[in-house]
């Protein structure tokens, strides 16, 4: 079941519906129920898969936490493993096999030396495996406790961040079920209605409206484009993936808290990033996160040297590149964002001054022109990393990049200008996003100090009226049906 | 920093000062702030409902007032969903298919300023239905229709119970020469069990060319690997499907979508991108040999398609405006059109010219721009003429005349 689909938003009215009515002992079970039947709809086959990882993080767990001290790392490792095992089955074996074939052709071993396997990725497989491992790595880091098997299944299954993230801590979501606190605020009420509603927006009318574009663009030859028409791609997508997911990301939450439950936020405006590090503090946060903790911090251990955290950062962002997709162009796109980042951490060293306490020292960067430079420079940064992550191919990247860097061979463009135009606004928009909604901000701050006489009854209708203006405009964009991108993760 | 530690200095006094002189005002905004945090949500749901289910109301009637409604169009011509999967109830007795771009509905404006309508007062086929009122038309109409398109189309009209006599194909050269790919809603055809493996099995049988049958396989493969991850065809996009079906014939938002989407396009998209950037509306739509050719293949196997189901074919090529420079390069058409056309004759169809058969004087106004690919009824009523004259004069009417006795 899509989010952005009629039959979503029937299943969620009957859900909040009939969650609020129910009295709070049987709420929790009403939600795996309607949970499981979520993930149900989509294929009933892999229902058993989404228990068996919980099933399987929960007594994981319950032995890592059982465990003393010398033990504990050890147990971890093995429940972990056999979690990363699952997800490394279903997500890569097609992926090495394909790889063994290609060698075996070249060598001359036959065209098909071994044959595919025919599954499919379970739809929101790297999500809730990287979850359930999370459980499990904080339990050997003592940092969790052991949760009733009933709280821990909602947890995974919850279906608001079942399909594609945010990628929770089992500490940030069950306690928020816990009977005395969890209730439905006029708060959680009218952000959720609000996130939703301008969530759907976003991917039917802004998302969707590119997707027609950026996809015509990347099926043709990549030989017809001319290093402006490869800059527009590279922007385009880099806008639709940002639209669709963050998109994807507010109607999640949305949902949430409708049901009563705040997800952490997944994005914050990454294009304002001044740095390749800060873009990742921006973008997809709750997977940054992950990796930030599980992958780069033990990495890294307690050496911060400039060596440490470059290698650190190429491991890390590798990683975070193969979880994106079994293929050779996300783990360059993996890579390439470690060089980024390792490649800041270095300019850092060697730019900044530090203080007899060894703190870094404000320096032209710092200003507001030296800020909007860093941004624009960072923004260019991506550019080569969003060819790698749309491209169909190693070859077709190959051939995009090779325009990209070498504008003087490559005037001509073939992208009309009005897509040009269309990206050039966009981006601006999503530029100018984070000022407004401070501004935004401001004046509800203003408005809540100096107007307490505004009740909530005339703030409602407002929002009412505000989220049926959004919802009247999903309704005429609402057209074919389409998917989220980061589904295919 | 500096400015917000001055702000913070001079307003601490003030609102010192404010509190000393005037303590019940605050007092009891204070209060009401309170009472406001204890408001059940409840209540406040239900009045966010109201007022949510008021403005809906709202923009549902101003969806309505905004787009005309169905004009009255000659009786014996009915106008097919845009969503092939909403073709419903097969049609008896002696039937016309016509198929095209969106030259066949929409009528433009007739001077600078007036918009685009999607819902043309009397268009080509009507005229053509005037003319030769002995079958009922069927008219399918998208926006820069591909032929592949139009097969699946075809297939899944064909496949429905629909038995036309004649079908009368209006081919594009700006779309024929330049698009590729297949949009949602077409691909969403695939998608239905079993369609695409009769499709292709029907395709080979014809002999069809090697570009259509790609065609098929590639956007096979894409709507299987996507049916098979989402499942697509699952019972929940099935109840969408009929959800989005219902919504369609009830709302004028869902249903007159394609309208509103044009007139918001026009009264905000096009201002800002295009007025405040100075630009004009289109640059270029330059050949693109690789899809021209599989645009060739595939036009010529859905007339392929159709005569094995014994369906007479007429093929025309859509009229151009002629006083504007031509958005697509015209060197290759004739050579790419006339071979076409030489074809298609060996399978007893007939492709004409028609590029030239609305003069000038009849295409109109896009907003501020001179549209490109539309003309006023009087335009139609004159195609419509040359259509039915070189119809008549090959005898395609005849059969129609014959099943009508």
């Amino acid at each position: 079941m899509r989010f952005n689909s009629i039959v979503f938003v029937v299943f969620l009215i009957a859900v909040v519906a009939v969650l609020w009515t129910l009295p709070p002992r049987a709420r929790k079970a009403w939600l795996i129920a309607t949970s499981y039947a979520f993930y149900g709809t989509w294929r009933i086959t892999y229902l058993p898969l989404l228990v068996g990882i919980g099933v399987l993080a929960h007594y994981g767990g319950a032995w890592v936490l059982a465990a003393d001290d010398a033990q504990r790392k050890r147990r971890g490792w093995i429940v972990g493993g056999a979690l990363l095992a699952v997800l490394g089955t279903f997500k890569y074996t097609a992926f090495l096999l394909e790889n063994v074939n290609a060698i075996a052709a070249l060598v001359r071993a036959g065209e098909r030396l071994v044959p595919l396997p025919r599954w499919i990725l379970p739809l929101g497989l790297s999500f809730y495996v990287f979850e359930a491992v999370s459980y499990v790595v904080e339990c050997t880091r003592k940092k969790e406790k052991q949760y009733s098997f009933w709280d821990f299944q909602l947890f995974v299954s919850f279906f608001p961040h079942l399909m594609a993230g945010p990628i929770l801590r089992a500490k940030e979501l069950i306690p928020q079920f816990a009977r005395e606190k969890w209730k439905l605020a006029t708060e959680d009420l009218t952000q959720g209605l609000w996130l939703l509603a301008s969530g759907l927006l976003v991917k039917v009318v802004l998302a969707d409206g590119m997707a027609t574009s950026v996809d015509r663009y990347y099926a043709a030859d990549p030989s017809t484009f001319g290093t402006p028409d490869v800059v527009v791609m590279a922007v385009s997508f880099g806008l639709q993936i940002y639209l669709d997911f963050s998109a994807y990301s507010r109607i999640a939450l949305g949902a949430g808290r409708l049901c009563g439950v705040k997800l952490v936020e997944n994005f914050n405006y990454p294009f304002a990033a001044e740095h390749p590090a800060d873009f990742w503090n921006r973008w997809h946060m709750s997977l940054s996160r992950w990796i930030r903790d599980y992958v780069f911090f033990p990495l890294v251990g307690k050496r911060l040297t400039v060596s440490a955290m470059c290698k650190a950062s190429l491991v890390a962002m590798t990683v975070c590149g193969i979880w994106h997709g079994a293929g050779w162009t996300f783990v360059l796109w993996g890579f390439y964002h470690g060089v980024l980042v390792a490649g800041y951490y270095v300019a850092r060293a060697v730019t900044r001054k530090k203080d007899e306490k060894d703190r870094p020292l404000p320096n032209w960067f710092d200003t507001r022109a030296g800020t909007l430079v860093s941004m624009a420079i960072t923004w260019v940064l991506l550019l080569p990393g969003w060819i790698l992550f749309r491209a169909n191919t190693m070859k077709e990247a190959g051939r995009l990049l090779a325009t990209l860097a070498t504008p003087w061979a490559h005037r001509g463009r073939t992208i009309e200008g009005r897509f040009y135009l269309e990206v050039a606004v966009l981006m601006c928009a999503v530029w100018v996003a984070p000022i407004v909604d401070a501004q935004l901000d401001r004046v509800g701050k203003s408005l809540a100090k100096n107007r307490p006489t505004m009740t909530p009854y005339a703030l409602a209708s407002i929002r009412g009226a505000a989220v049926a203006v959004l919802l009247a405009a999903v309704a005429i964009y609402l057209d074919a049906q389409t998917s989220f991108i980061y589904f295919q993760f | 920093m500096q400015a917000s530690s001055e702000i913070t200095t001079e307003k601490k006094p003030h609102s010192e000062d404010a509190s000393v002189t005037a303590p019940a005002p605050a007092a009891a905004k204070k209060k009401l702030v309170a009472e406001a945090v204890r408001v059940p949500a409840s209540r406040v749901a239900a009045v966010m409902a109201l007022f949510a289910l008021s403005m809906m109301i709202l923009c549902e009637v101003a969806a309505r007032a905004l787009t005309a409604p169905p004009r009255e169009r000659t009786p014996n011509v009915m106008r097919l969903p845009s969503d092939p999967l909403g073709f419903r109830d097969a049609p008896v007795g002696p039937q016309v298919l016509v198929m095209g771009s969106s030259q066949l509905y929409m009528e433009p404006g007739t001077k600078p300023g007036e918009q685009l309508r999607t819902d043309a007062s009397l268009t080509t086929v009507d005229y053509i239905a005037r003319d030769v009122g002995k079958a009922s038309y069927y008219v399918y109409g998208f926006p820069r229709l591909l032929p592949f398109e139009m097969i699946v189309t075809t297939k899944h009209l064909l496949d429905s119970g629909f038995k036309p006599t004649l079908a009368i194909l209006s081919v594009t050269w700006p779309t024929v020469a330049h698009d590729h790919g297949m949009r949602t809603i077409f691909s969403d055809v695939l998608r239905s069990p079993g369609f695409s493996a009769a499709l292709r099995a029907e395709l080979v049988a014809n002999g069809a060319q090697p570009e259509t049958l790609g065609i098929v396989d590639t956007e096979t493969a894409r709507t299987t690997k996507e049916t098979e991850r989402e499942d697509l065809a699952s019972h929940a996009s099935g109840v969408d499907r009929r959800l989005m079906r219902f919504a369609r014939d009830h709302s004028a938002l869902f249903g007159r979508s394609t309208e509103l989407r044009e007139r918001i396009a026009k009264s905000v998209v096009e201002p800002v991108v295009i007025g405040l950037a100075k630009a004009p509306p289109l640059t270029s739509d330059p050949v693109e040999e690789t899809n021209l050719l599989a645009n060739v293949a595939a036009t010529r196997d859905l007339v392929l398609m159709l005569r094995k189901h014994g369906v007479r074919v007429f093929v025309y090529r859509a009229p151009e405006r002629s006083d504007l420079v031509p958005i697509t390069a015209a060197e290759r058409r004739d050579e790419v059109l006339g071979k076409l056309a030489e074809d298609l004759a060996t399978l007893d169809v007939t492709m004409v010219d028609g590029g030239n058969a609305v003069p000038t004087e009849y295409w109109g106004w896009n907003a501020q721009y001179a549209d490109r690919s539309h003309f006023v009824s009087e335009g139609h009523a004159v195609l419509a003429r040359f259509v039915v004259g070189e119809a008549k004069a090959r005898s395609f009417f005849e059969p129609l005349e014959r099943e009508a006795k």
